[in-house]
């Protein structure tokens, strides 16, 4: 099972860019399923995923946070034993920091063959939450395998998108780095890259 | 021993740790409620249907858990209190969500930017009440008379000879608008409306300092437990934090030691980066209690000769682990934390929490 995780502040679109994804995914022909690891206000539209012919599944924690990587880790493991899908989705919470994530699934998790990460930037909002929380979204970028910069249709012709990838590079030079504006269409070759990927580079198999 | 006597020797214990003495064995404090509910067997959505219901059974579990146990964290559970300290609303078990899921914050932006003015001009007790009321649907009143009975659910601890480790409990004022206008929102409100947002959260504060003066004076606990949850310095530039965290949050702590209680500081998140600032407060009057996320190692390096430290047995190993790491983690901390070490979970233990896991923790104090 391949596991794609996807993290980045409240509301960066991580919903909206996984609902793509999925359509991916489900085009494919692969198993595939989706935990949605998550407080906030907008969630997956499971009835569309259903029709689809995915399973969504919410893992939801009561302290704030402290119970989530747990809960999250034993749906991983039900998943994998009720499913065996080839490919699980998973939508952190914004708080999140990916390391604490993979650290639990690595030591706990079951059938796993890789992990692949990838960070939703809000490019339109860059500036303001560099400004006021660099700690959490520096790290969180640190993290990635690839960074999605999204909403790069708020920016517009004279802004900054320049500025905000140069920025990227400079706190992640490994990462792969895409902008991209997940609330329209999205092409396939990029999913088709991030499965390759996430795959460790071999060839997507026809599953 | 009477259990008289068992609890005496119980608060004299806490108290000689908090006072950054050698006490005669290491207390151990749980941090529990939804755990409760699984180990007694009681469905969620029972335990949650009144303040007197989740004490009851709060009671019963500590005592399954035996007499090596110092006590508990407080008197009844957490869920139905959210919204009094975050401003947001809380969905319940039987009544949002299933039977046996557990509480959830449902977080969304319900306080406008326009409320911080009413917050200004007409005071936070009469907005806050109304709020709560009208906005997210809270049993306002109903609460406010089951916390009335706050000293009833203290004794049945008491009488068994468990203590109740921080009866009161606090937030920082940031945390109101955290919840009340969602983190985004109020982090963008930081970031454009600076000056109105302090001057309605000193608004809060005022008030909540008054009322936190008259609940200690009321209780007399031996400690306070203040949360400034949201507030962790990863999630704040420097500059940020010190105008909006680290004020309130150290103004309410020197309330608390002021009234004679020690403030246990509910340290969420990672807060290494700000270590140093702890050093402000009064030495051998705080808890910091972490809950794994900043290292408890770093912790005791910084301020280990400033004040005793809570923790911090992950809810990772105590639902994923097995008895023998439980053990191991808590001798080790046991050991190298020595005498500031108050043993318990970080953060409170989730409700997939292993009985024997939590059995084993608390034997690592107690022997095995
Ligand atoms: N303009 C614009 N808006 C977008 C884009 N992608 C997403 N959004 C909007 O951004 C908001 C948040 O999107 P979500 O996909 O819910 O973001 P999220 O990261 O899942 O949010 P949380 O789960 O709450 O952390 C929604 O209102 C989306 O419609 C984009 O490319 N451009
Ligand atoms: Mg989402």
């Amino acid at each position: 099972m391949y596991i794609i995780l996807i993290a980045g502040f409240l509301g960066s679109g991580k919903t909206t860019f996984i609902r793509q994804l999925a359509q991916y995914l489900v085009n494919q022909h692969g198993k595939a399923v989706i935990i949605e690891n998550e407080a906030g206000e907008v969630g997956i539209d499971d009835q569309f995923l259903a029709r689809e012919g995915f399973q969504v599944k919410e893992v939801m924690g009561g302290c704030i946070c402290c119970s989530l990587t747990a809960d999250l880790t034993l749906a991983v493991n039900s998943i994998e034993a009720e499913f065996h899908p080839d490919w699980l989705v998973i939508e952190t919470t914004g708080l999140a920091k990916p390391a604490k994530v993979i650290g639990t699934l690595t030591s706990y998790g079951q059938g796993i063959d890789r992990i692949y990460t990838v960070i939703i930037v809000d490019a339109g909002r860059w500036p303001e939450l560099m400004e006021i929380m660099p700690q959490l979204i520096s790290a969180q970028v640190s993290e990635a395998d690839l960074v999605v910069v999204n909403k790069i249709d708020e920016i517009g012709p004279d802004g900054d998108l320049a500025r905000v990838l140069a920025e990227i590079g400079e706190i992640n030079g490994r990462a792969q780095v895409i902008p991209l504006a997940a609330a329209m269409q999205i092409e396939e070759t990029i999913f088709r890259g991030l499965c390759l990927n996430a795959r460790g580079g071999s060839e997507d198999s026809p599953a | 021993m009477t259990n008289a006597e068992l609890l005496a020797e119980k608060k004299a214990r806490l108290a000689k740790v908090i006072a950054l003495e050698k006490p005669d064995r290491t207390p151990v404090i749980l941090m529990e409620d939804s755990f409760c509910a699984v180990h007694m067997g009681v469905k969620l959505s029972d335990f949650c249907s009144s303040l007197k219901r989740e004490n009851e059974v709060m009671v019963s579990s500590v005592k399954a858990m035996g007499p090596g146990v110092d006590g508990i964290t407080a008197p009844y559970g957490a869920g139905n209190l959210f919204p009094l300290i975050f401003a947001t609303k809380v969905k319940l078990p039987g009544k949002e969500l299933p039977d046996n899921t557990l509480w959830q914050l449902d977080e969304r932006e319900i306080m406008t930017v326009d409320d911080y003015d009413t917050i200004i001009d007409k005071g936070w007790g009469a907005f806050q009440r109304q709020y709560l009321i009208e906005k997210i649907n809270y049993p306002f009143d109903s609460m406010m008379e089951q916390l009335g009975h706050g000293q009833e659910f203290i004794n049945n601890f008491e009488e068994a000879g468990y203590l109740v480790y921080s009866p009161v409990v606090a937030a920082t004022v940031n945390e109101q608008f955290g919840g009340g206008r969602s983190l985004p929102k109020f982090m963008r409100d930081l970031f454009k409306i600076p000056d109105k947002v302090e001057a309605a959260l000193d608004v809060i504060q005022a008030e909540t300092v008054a009322v936190l003066r008259q609940q200690i004076r009321a209780f007399k606990p031996q400690v306070v437990f203040l949360s400034p949850a949201r507030g962790a310095s990863a999630f704040f530039s420097p500059k940020l934090w010190e105008r909006f965290v680290w004020k309130y949050l150290k103004a309410t702590a020197e309330v608390i030691i002021e009234e004679g209680a020690a403030a246990d500081l509910h340290i969420d998140g990672d807060w290494t980066r700000d270590l140093e600032y702890f050093k402000e407060l009064p030495k051998g009057k705080c808890i910091f209690e972490t809950d794994g996320t900043t290292d408890i190692y770093k912790i005791k390096e910084v301020l280990g000769d400033h004040m005793a430290i809570k923790g911090d047995v992950s809810p990772v190993l105590t639902s994923l682990g097995t008895p023998d790491e439980v053990y191991a983690y808590a001798s080790k901390i046991v050991r190298d934390i020595g005498p500031n070490l108050i043993l318990s979970s970080g953060c409170s233990l989730p409700p997939n929490a292993k009985v024997e896991n939590v059995k084993a923790m608390i034997s690592a104090v107690t022997g095995r």
